[in-house]
């Protein structure tokens, strides 16, 4: 949240530090058993995890499944609209939306 | 009647009929021309102009109704392209930026890579969109082209990764169905799957909600039999 403003050093490893996220948005096509699959497949994530980020998709409107570096950031969303899923990238913070 | 997936030492395994076979074949077929057909995205408005919406019937009544009964903005010229496909590095001029789909069924397709309307977010948009979306379409067209290939015989035996592959496949066929009937929202999918009467479908509504309907139900069939070979 806070940038440190008394070091350019700091500031800069903040920025860079801050990750890349991999948001899926809630659509009324894709099937909860898919969504769900598709999360434990490709990401790897155990069925309970699966099915709260799918839940929450599905209620919140949007989840983030993943957090990291740009380029595999946006691998995964490749991958997830490769699936028919609509995935966005976002850098942490840079939008509150 | 079909009978749904299941997972069998052999494989994923479902029971279709030849005219079931054939539609779904006819269907994949289908997307993998609508994502043809869009191939050439102008990285302008150029073609809106062109000419009005005159839809001419074609041989194939599927066509109709995957090409939305109307015009893509393409015309035939761009089809007939080969460009594209496995060249990522010969696309024309190296444009750092592609506008979205008009059509809609299109651009469920392939959806933006970054949310937001600000003028930043709409530029990383098209220029996430420039970087993948070739990539996307070559993967999708190649789920799309062995489904078709699975489809041959009967019964429709599957490994795991044409399991996978056929998912997709069957998911763009319902995402196209969904822009072409509009769903939008929850209530719209509720009207749709209430469609489930294959005698009284009169019009070509109410069978692009059956063909969905149908598409929906042999996904998730197959999903259910694909996440019991998962680790919980």
């Amino acid at each position: 949240m806070e940038r440190e403003e008394t070091s350019a050093g700091t500031a800069e490893r903040t920025a860079a530090d801050r990750p890349w996220q991999v948001v899926v948005w809630n659509d009324p096509v894709n099937l909860m058993s898919y969504v769900s699959y598709v999360f434990r497949s490709y990401f790897g994530f155990s069925r309970a995890k699966a099915d709260t980020l799918m839940l929450q998709v599905h209620q919140e409107g949007k989840a983030i499944v993943s957090s990291g570096g740009r380029e595999e950031s946006e691998r995964h969303v490749q991958a997830m609209h490769g699936y028919g899923l609509w995935a966005t990238l976002q850098h942490e913070q840079g939008e509150g939306a | 009647m079909a009978r749904a997936f299941k997972s069998t030492p052999k494989g994923f395994v479902a029971d279709l009929e030849k005219a079931e076979r054939r539609l779904l074949r006819t269907l994949f077929k289908d997307v993998i021309q609508l994502l043809d057909v869009g191939q050439e995205t102008p990285t302008g408005a150029a073609s809106e102009s062109a000419s009005g919406p005159s839809s001419e019937p074609s041989a194939d009544p599927f066509w109709d109704i995957v090409s939305g009964l109307g015009p893509l903005g393409a015309d035939d010229a761009s089809a007939g392209e080969p460009a594209g496909v496995g060249n990522p590095t010969g696309a024309g001029e190296d444009a750092p930026s592609r506008e979205a789909p008009q059509d809609e069924a299109l651009a469920r397709l392939l959806p933006p890579g970054v949310h937001g309307d600000t003028a930043a977010e709409q530029a990383a948009a098209a220029e996430f969109r420039a970087l993948t979306e070739d990539g996307v379409r070559r993967a999708k067209t190649a789920d799309l082209q062995r489904s078709v290939a699975a489809l041959q015989v009967n019964p429709v035996v599957l490994d795991e990764e044409q399991a996978i592959a056929f998912s997709r496949a069957l998911n763009d066929v319902r995402l196209v169905l969904s822009a072409r009937l509009g769903i939008d929202a929850d209530e719209d999918a509720e009207r749709v799957h209430a469609v489930d009467d294959w005698s009284a479908a009169k019009d070509v509504e109410s069978y692009m909600a059956l063909l969905y309907n149908f598409t929906t139900w042999l996904l998730e069939t197959l999903m259910l039999a694909l996440s019991t070979r998962l680790p919980d």
